[in-house]
Formats: structure tokens, C-alpha cells, sequence
């Protein structure tokens, strides 16, 4: 399942950014946008122990989520329009429960990045964009443990993640079929209203 | 005694407010929590938050209110999608999906996430919420009001009074203009159409417009002006109703031409000359045209009303450009403008107004508290470019600080609670000294990352207005940086690095009695300098809120290099 929606992504990537490079820009904006909420969920977990060295490794780690949040801006704002809209996101907890299970949550999340960004490492986007996304691989080969393949049946965490996926992916195709069920309404209906609108005033 | 949650949410700014015995016992922003400025999600964080300072169980409150009735806002979305039939289908497709699944049912999902009975939740509209966050608090018995905004349900400007009567708040209203002839929508479109971001960065507009020439103001005048001198947002040149397009249509570019994009603008509000462009000049026609039509209804209304107190809401009033023009009129013996004067103000007046017995507002610094100690890790981390000092005793760290100002260094100053509002007030600062235009340029181009034509705004103690600010009197705006005013020619050099172009700063008159610490540093600083001011910026990297707690404090100074970071009692200090 996981494979096939990874699948799907990439070939969305390679596909839909050639022919409209308003989606690559839009894919800069929600990679900036997951790289910071990565970073906050992070520190979200950092509060919950009183651990001192495991919160230092939590915010190095978050630091450097922020970074790459930040290069994706970056880039984003060199290639895109002059007023740059970075997606906001819900911002929760994706998992409440113990530090373990917010760290699983951490993992299963890295693990997921990781699998998702080597699917798009080469050949999707522009040079700038492989090269800032092999300087993202790098940084998180280090979190992510690579033998580990990202799979909902792994744990709740990563079952939380998988949620959040089908929900993200889920969205273009509610919107397309919401759109075919609203346009008749559109199209006979909403002349009527123009109608009655306009000899109102 | 009746506790009130008050929620604002869905259109930006976010917030949630905790109010009892005409009292606020809880506030805080979404985007302070979240990391996302301006963001307009369920507070749900703030939510948390709040709850948690004010110890309160969902049981224990009376009333909850939301900051706007969402049927009304829904006919006029409906309207909207009316209006730009048939080529908006996009828009109607993006607000279908937004209110049939979700915002239709605001009430009944409220009550769900926040625990509280369907029954408890009501709502007040969203001009009248604005009404409720200018006169409580303001102190005033009776006042009149002005809420202009960029719209809200229909409503764009509406004007009124506020009074109290046997310990409630009694309020009576007019709406002046409705959707789409706004004049914060107005300014919003302008904002975009000189290429920065709208509902976000109308501060550069304002800022741009200080290097500009009023040469536009008569085009832009005609395309805001209808019958009678009226306010009207001509369809000809104004597209409000398709959010998917430019606010503006052809016949606006016909008149004004196209919209900036990559143009450079290479103003420096550290340089004193500069030649003025196209681009500034439609700045500075914008906001002559925003002061003038203000003044031009302030006039008007001056003649109704005999009422020597006037309080000021809504977006348009952050315009601290026009405030100033406002408090010059004098039309007014008393101008009072809350905190937070746009959206995320909404909630605190409401839980203020509906909660009991009014009063002043005790204090702007309502928001989240710093626990040092909770950045104990700090010694644990491998890469360490920095010392870490801890005072006992707060005078010592106060002259340590003020001797390293003195010095030219630049320090984030994190103290106590939270600001609220948009300003950085002390307690969330960065702060640097006032005379050195290159330790500004520095703070622009290097930490905050910002245009340099925008200024930035002072801090001084109480009894250096006199010596630094050409003003009659100091005003309640004068505390809360909501006005600009001139700098004495005398002191400019000494006050350059907080003063714009044109001679003005936004300052904060800091009283002891407003933030003791704050206002003790200054003091020292004078001690070492003899100017009792200091070049105050929000303490934020570009694109991001204002920090809230020690933790975001920390993960500032791990980002930006910055010299020091005073957090409480803890000293973390760069190395050279």
C-alpha cells in the first residue's frame, strides 16, 4: 500500500511539475511547511521528559528540521512569485500518549520523510532543488534507521502517520469529485440567484 | 460571578481569551503556539493553554462566545460567489468545500472540541466584537467608537459608542460602510498590488510610503469615491468577490498599471536621501488616501457627538501613520486603542465585556510565562558556541545587560509574560542602542532579515519624552507603540537607529509602573549612556511570530547570531 502510494507521489512529481510548475512551487511550500511541523512536533516531544541529554539530542535535532524548512523557503521564494505562501498546517500533537510513544511517532514520521524524499531525489525537480534534497537525505540518514522500511502495521505512530498521508493525499481527489457534484448547481442554479441578485439592486 | 471563553478563529490571528469578574485571567494567540504568524486555524493550542493557567475544567465555564455569527459571514460568501458567476466557479468549489463540510456547523464543532454544551455557545458579530476590544479596558465611562477593518460578516466600518451603566457595558452601533467598499480591503489590495504579501505585510506598504511623493492620490481617490464623497469600491476597479484573482481588475492597470513583481526596491531607511520611484509614490498616495478618508468621517461624526473620548479598533487601526494624523486632529480629547487592535484583540474584549464588572485593563502582559529552568538541557548540547551565566540577583543582571547595550552588543531580552497584541513591549525584545545606523543596518540585513526601508521603533523611559519626542502630550497610544510621532531635530543623531526617514518613530513609553524590569534597564542604560532609550524590535525571525516561550527563545539565539540572550535570570552569551 505504502509502495503503491509512493508510487503515485513520485510519478504525480515527475509528471504534474513538468507540465505545471505551479505544483512544484506548491510542493516547495508543503515540504517547507512538513519540515517545520516536524521540527515543532519535536520540541512538542522535547517538553515531555525531563531527560536533560535526550532533550539536547531533541533539539539539535529540531534545529535542523528548522534548517531544512528553511531551504525549502529559500528556494521557494528564489523560484516562485514575490509574495511566497508557505501552507499553514493544523498544528496538534500527532500522537498523545507516553514519550515513547511520541518518539515512535518521531521515527515513524523520519522514516516516512526519508522513503518519500529518495523517491524524488533525482530527475524530478530542478538541480537546485536535487541537490537540497540529497543535503536533506544526508542530514536525515542520521535519524532515520534506513533498514527499517516505513509500514502502518509497524505501530500506532506510524499508523497516526499513515492517517495523515491518506488524508493529504485523499484531498485533490475529494476536490474533484466535490467539483462534479457541484457544478450543475453552478451551471442551472446559481444564474437564477445572479438574476433575482441583479434586479434586487 | 460568570466565566467567559471567547474564540476567534477563520479569518487570521487566531485567539482565545479567559475572562471573569470583568477581569482577564487567560489570553494567547494560536500563532504563538503553533510557529505560524497570522494563523487562522481552531485555537486549539491556545485553547489548552489557557485552561491551563487559569486551572479551569470545560464545566466550570458559563458562557463561550464566538467572534462572529457564521450564517451572516455565510450569506455573504454565498453572495460572493453570486457575484463573480460565471467565471468564479474555482472560488465557489474552495468555499463549498470550506463551509458545507466544516464552518457551517462552527457551534456544534466548538462544543465538541472544547468540551463545552452545545447551549453555552452563542456568538456576536464581528464589528461588535471589535467594539467590545476598544472600550473595555479603555477605563473611559463613555466613548465613541470607530471599528474599520477589512470586513467582517458584511460589515466594513462602523461607528458607535460604548458606555457604562450599572456595571455593564452598554453598547449602540451603525454600520457606516458594508462589503465590498472597505477601506482595510483597500489598503489590503494595495499592499498586494505593490508586491507584498496582503493581510500580512501592509506595515511595508506604510513604511514604503514615507520615501514616496502623493502624486497617484487624485486616480486612487476617483477609484474609492462615489456619490456624495461616499466611500465606494467601484466593481470597475475592485475584485473583492473572487479571492482566486487580483483584488484589482484591467481598467485599475489601465489607470495604475500593472502590479510590482520582481522589481527591486533599494530604499534604506538608514540613508537620508533617496529619490522617490513609482512604487513609493503609490504608497504614499495609498496612505493619504486611507488618512483622508479616516479624517474626512472622524469629521463628520465629531459634529454628532459631543463625547470627549474616542476608542479605535479594527485592522486598519495597526496603522500607526494614520493613528499619529488622528491624534494630531485633536478632534478628540482622549484617543484609546487596544492592544490588539485587529482580529486577535476580538476574543479579549469579548471575554471582557461579557464577564462583569468593567475596569482599566490591568495588564498587556497576559500571555505565556518563561521558566528558566526549563532550559537546563542547554549543557548537554554538543555544539556549543556559547557561555551561560546565571544571576542571582536581577539589578546585577539588569547593569550587565545595560553595560553590554552600551557596548553595541545586540541582546534578546525575555522576561515574565508575553506581550499581547503584535508589539514586542520588553518582555519578548530585541533590543540594541539607538545612535548607531550600522548596528541597525546590521540587525536588518543579518538577523531579522528585513527590507531595509523598513524602520524600526524606540523604547524610552517616561521621563525622556520631553528630551526625544516632539509631541503635546503623551496619549495611551504613546505606551503601546500604536502611533508615530516626530523625533526632536536636536536628538536625532542620538535616536537615528530607531528614527524613519521622514524624522518619525514608533515609540513605547515605558512608566515603571507598566514593567518594572523593563523600565529599570532602560535606566541603567541611561546610567552608562545618558539616554534612557533603546532601539526595541520583536523578538522573531523573518516570516515568524513573536516568541513566546524560553524554549523558542533559545531556539532564536541557536539560529540567528545574535550577541546575547537574557532569559530570566539565565545569561547566554555568544563567543567572540
Amino acid at each position: 500500500m505504502v509502495k503503491i502510494l509512493g508510487f503515485f507521489e513520485s510519478l504525480s512529481a515527475r509528471v504534474g511539475w513538468r507540465l505545471f510548475p505551479s505544483l512544484y512551487l506548491k510542493a516547495l511550500g508543503k515540504f517547507s511547511a512538513t519540515e517545520t511541523d516536524s521540527a515543532w512536533q519535536i520540541q512538542h516531544t522535547l517538553r515531555s521528559t525531563n531527560d536533560h541529554k535526550l532533550q539536547a539530542k531533541l533539539f539539535e535535532h529540531s534545529l535542523e528540521e528548522l534548517e531544512h524548512g528553511e531551504a525549502f523557503a529559500k528556494l521557494l521564494k528564489k523560484e516562485g512569485p514575490s509574495i511566497v505562501n508557505i501552507p499553514h498546517f493544523e498544528r496538534k500533537p500527532l500522537v498523545r500518549g507516553s514519550l515513547e510513544e511520541k518518539l515512535e511517532s518521531l521515527e515513524a514520521g523520519e522514516i516516512y520523510a526519508y522513503q518519500k524524499f529518495k523517491l524524488i531525489e533525482q530527475g524530478v525537480g530542478p538541480k537546485d532543488f536535487s541537490q537540497l534534497v540529497q543535503r536533506v537525505l544526508e542530514e536525515e540518514e542520521g535519524h532515520a534507521s534506513q533498514e527499517k522500511k516505513f509500514s502502518p502495521l509497524n505501530s500506532k505512530a506510524a499508523r497516526a502517520h499513515f492517517g495523515k498521508i491518506l488524508r493529504t493525499l485523499g484531498y485533490p481527489l475529494t476536490y474533484i469529485l466535490s467539483a462534479l457534484i457541484l457544478l450543475p448547481i453552478y451551471i442551472f442554479i446559481y444564474p437564477l440567484f445572479k438574476i433575482f441578485l441583479g434586479m434586487k439592486k | 460571578m460568570k466565566t467567559i471563553l471567547a474564540l476567534s478563529f477563520g479569518f487570521h490571528d487566531s485567539s482565545i481569551a479567559i475572562g471573569r469578574g470583568g477581569k482577564l485571567i487567560a489570553f494567547e494567540m494560536e500563532e504563538r503556539l503553533s510557529w505560524q504568524k497570522h494563523d487562522a486555524g481552531f485555537p486549539g493550542l491556545a485553547f489548552k493553554a489557557c485552561m491551563e493557567r487559569a486551572k479551569l475544567s470545560p464545566q466550570e465555564i458559563d458562557e463561550v462566545y464566538l467572534c462572529e455569527n457564521p450564517y451572516s459571514l455565510f450569506s455573504r460568501i454565498l453572495f460572493s460567489t453570486f457575484q463573480s458567476w460565471p467565471w468564479g466557479f474555482k472560488d465557489y468549489v474552495d468555499a463549498m468545500l470550506s463551509w458545507l463540510p466544516n464552518k457551517l456547523w462552527i457551534p456544534s464543532k466548538v462544543s465538541k472540541a472544547i468540551g463545552v454544551p452545545l447551549e453555552k455557545i452563542k456568538w456576536e458579530r464581528h464589528h461588535h466584537s471589535h467594539m467590545m476590544s476598544a472600550f473595555c479596558g479603555s477605563g473611559f465611562e463613555e466613548a465613541d467608537i470607530l471599528v474599520c477593518d477589512a470586513v467582517g460578516e458584511w460589515d466594513a466600518t462602523t461607528w458607535g459608542s460604548g458606555r457604562i451603566q450599572d456595571d455593564e457595558y452598554l453598547f449602540n452601533h451603525q454600520v457606516v460602510n458594508e462589503f465590498p467598499h472597505s477601506l482595510g480591503l483597500f489598503y489590503s489590495a494595495m499592499t498586494q498590488y505593490l508586491g507584498f504579501k496582503p493581510n500580512s505585510s501592509e506595515c511595508t506598504t506604510m513604511a514604503l510610503s514615507s520615501f514616496g511623493k502623493p502624486r497617484f492620490t487624485g486616480e486612487l481617490w476617483e477609484m474609492v469615491n462615489g456619490e456624495n464623497d461616499k466611500l465606494h469600491l467601484s466593481q470597475k476597479f475592485w475584485n473583492f468577490t473572487s479571492p482566486s484573482r487580483n483584488p484589482w481588475t484591467k481598467e485599475f492597470e489601465q489607470v495604475l498599471g500593472k502590479g510590482r513583481r520582481d522589481e527591486e526596491l533599494r530604499f534604506s531607511s538608514f540613508e537620508d536621501s533617496f529619490e522617490s520611484n513609482r512604487w513609493s509614490d503609490i504608497a504614499k498616495s495609498t496612505q493619504v488616501v486611507l488618512e483622508q478618508r479616516v479624517l474626512k468621517l472622524l469629521e463628520e461624526k465629531r459634529t454628532q457627538s459631543k463625547r470627549q473620548n474616542l476608542c479605535l479598533a479594527g485592522g486598519v487601526m495597526k496603522n500607526c501613520v494614520l493613528v499619529q494624523k488622528i491624534l494630531e486632529s485633536n478632534l478628540w480629547q482622549n484617543i484609546y486603542i487596544p492592544p490588539d487592535p485587529g482580529d486577535g484583540g476580538l476574543s479579549a474584549g469579548v471575554a471582557l465585556a461579557k464577564s462583569g464588572r468593567p475596569g482599566p485593563l490591568e495588564s498587556i502582559y497576559s500571555g505565556e510565562k518563561i521558566d528558566s529552568e526549563k532550559l537546563s538541557f542547554v549543557s548537554h548540547l554538543k555544539k556549543k558556541d556559547f557561555e551561560v551565566r546565571e544571576f542571582e540577583s536581577s539589578e546585577k543582571l539588569i547593569e550587565k545587560s545595560a553595560q553590554a547595550l552600551a557596548q553595541g552588543k545586540v541582546l534578546a531580552w525575555v522576561q515574565g509574560q508575553s506581550e499581547r497584541g503584535p508589539r514586542a513591549l520588553g518582555n519578548r525584545s530585541l533590543l540594541f542602542r539607538s545612535d548607531s545606523l550600522s548596528l541597525a543596518e546590521k540587525v536588518s540585513g543579518k538577523f531579522k532579515l528585513r527590507a531595509a526601508y523598513r524602520p524600526y521603533a524606540l523604547s524610552l523611559m517616561d521621563e525622556e519624552v520631553e528630551r526625544i519626542l516632539d509631541i503635546e502630550r503623551i496619549q495611551n497610544p504613546h505606551y503601546w507603540m500604536q502611533t508615530s510621532c516626530l523625533v526632536k531635530p536636536e536628538v536625532k543623531d542620538q535616536v537615528r537607529g530607531g528614527t524613519h526617514v521622514d524624522g518619525t518613530t514608533r515609540p513605547q513609553v515605558v512608566r515603571f509602573e507598566d514593567n518594572p524590569t523593563y523600565y529599570k534597564l532602560l535606566k541603567a542604560y541611561k546610567r552608562e549612556t545618558g539616554l534612557g532609550a533603546l532601539v526595541n524590535t520583536s523578538l522573531n525571525e523573518s516570516g515568524r511570530p513573536l516568541v513566546s516561550s524560553e524554549l523558542d527563545a533559545f531556539t532564536f539565539f541557536s539560529r540567528v547570531p545574535i550577541d546575547i540572550l537574557v532569559v530570566d535570570n539565565l545569561w547566554f552569551e555568544r563567543g567572540q
